[in-house]
């Protein structure tokens, strides 16, 4: 069965690509990189060093295993949990990506409740992680886009080279 | 020089420099704002000119931001370098500042002695995740400013 994302002139088809897989593995690596501390006592303030450039990593704003805080903040783990969680599901919400594909700046939205989150000083640990998955869920459609278009066109060419 | 190439250095050069300034690089740390940043304008200047379109272009956004990512990343290197060479100490900023607020300090740097080798690796990760945060500011970008094309009749 092919879904197709209407509301454009061209209809885009099936966000399903094979390269989504390839995706969804990096994404599934970057969330092990983010893990792992914890699980390499020896090594885990070597990882925490990598990440720095990319988060603020304050022990009290992560969430820690085995009393050892992974590589990134509260928000950080939730926006990377959340796109990829959005990569996984997308494909399979191929209703609700036709809407949002037509309406591509709803995605901004979703980033209101995590800038609110930010500005009151009053949040939690898991407002900071909800509010991160809220935020990056809807992303993660827009690469999956681009991967159909990248290997549409690709198709094209060949097509174009061949007759 | 073609304009996707213009509009990736641009956004990518003027954000990888306020990535690597002293105070404006604490942006970075809300969701690597600054990262994301450079690909959000470098597809904003790709698409300010471009007329109403069925389909927004997502496969430029993506390419663009990829290129200011990597443009941001070395401007962020070089921009660094030259801080560190007039004396600017970013870790003991970061330590004044959170004293400042009363924040605990983050675990940034604990048991590292940055060696030469760790200092490689920490550019070509500093160019790979602007590369990849601002890939996404590219596909952002591109999905806020896409300008639709109306339907006739």
């Amino acid at each position: 069965m092919s879904h197709t994302l209407y509301g454009m002139a061209e209809p885009l088809t099936d966000l399903r690509t094979p390269w989504r897989w390839l995706l969804l593995a990096a994404c599934l690596c970057w969330l092990a990189f983010v893990f792992a501390p914890p699980f390499v006592s020896g090594h885990a303030d070597l990882l925490r060093w990598v990440l720095h450039p990319i988060c603020h990593q304050l022990p009290e704003r992560s969430f820690h295993l085995f009393g050892e805080p992974v590589g990134a903040c509260h928000r950080c783990t939730g926006l990377y949990a959340g796109f990829t969680l959005g990569v996984l599901l997308w494909p399979w919400m191929p209703g609700l990506a036709k809407k949002l594909t037509a309406n591509p700046r709803w995605v901004a939205l979703f980033f209101v409740p995590l800038l609110v989150d930010w500005v009151v000083t009053v949040n939690t640990p898991a407002s900071r992680f909800a509010t991160g998955v809220v935020a990056s869920f809807p992303v993660a459609v827009l690469p999956l886009v681009a991967l159909v278009q990248w290997v549409g066109s690709s198709q094209q060419c060949k097509q174009e080279g061949v007759t | 020089m073609n304009e996707k190439m213009k509009a990736a250095l641009i956004g990518g050069v003027s954000f990888g420099i306020a990535s690597a300034l002293p105070y404006l690089s604490f942006v970075n740390g809300i969701c690597c704002s600054l990262y994301i940043g450079g690909g959000v304008l470098a597809a904003y200047l790709i698409m300010k000119d471009l007329p109403p379109q069925a389909r927004a272009p997502y496969k430029d956004g993506a390419v663009v931001g990829v290129l200011a990512g990597l443009f941001g990343g070395i401007a962020a290197i070089i921009t660094s370098l030259v801080a560190k060479a007039m004396g600017y100490d970013p870790a003991a900023e970061m330590a004044a500042m959170m004293q400042q607020f009363g924040l605990p300090m983050p675990t940034e740097g604990l048991g590292i002695e940055p060696t030469a080798g760790l200092q490689l690796v920490n550019f070509v990760t500093i160019i790979v995740f602007d590369a990849i945060f601002a890939t996404l500011g590219g596909l952002v970008g591109v999905a806020i400013f896409h300008k639709k094309e109306v339907e006739a009749g």
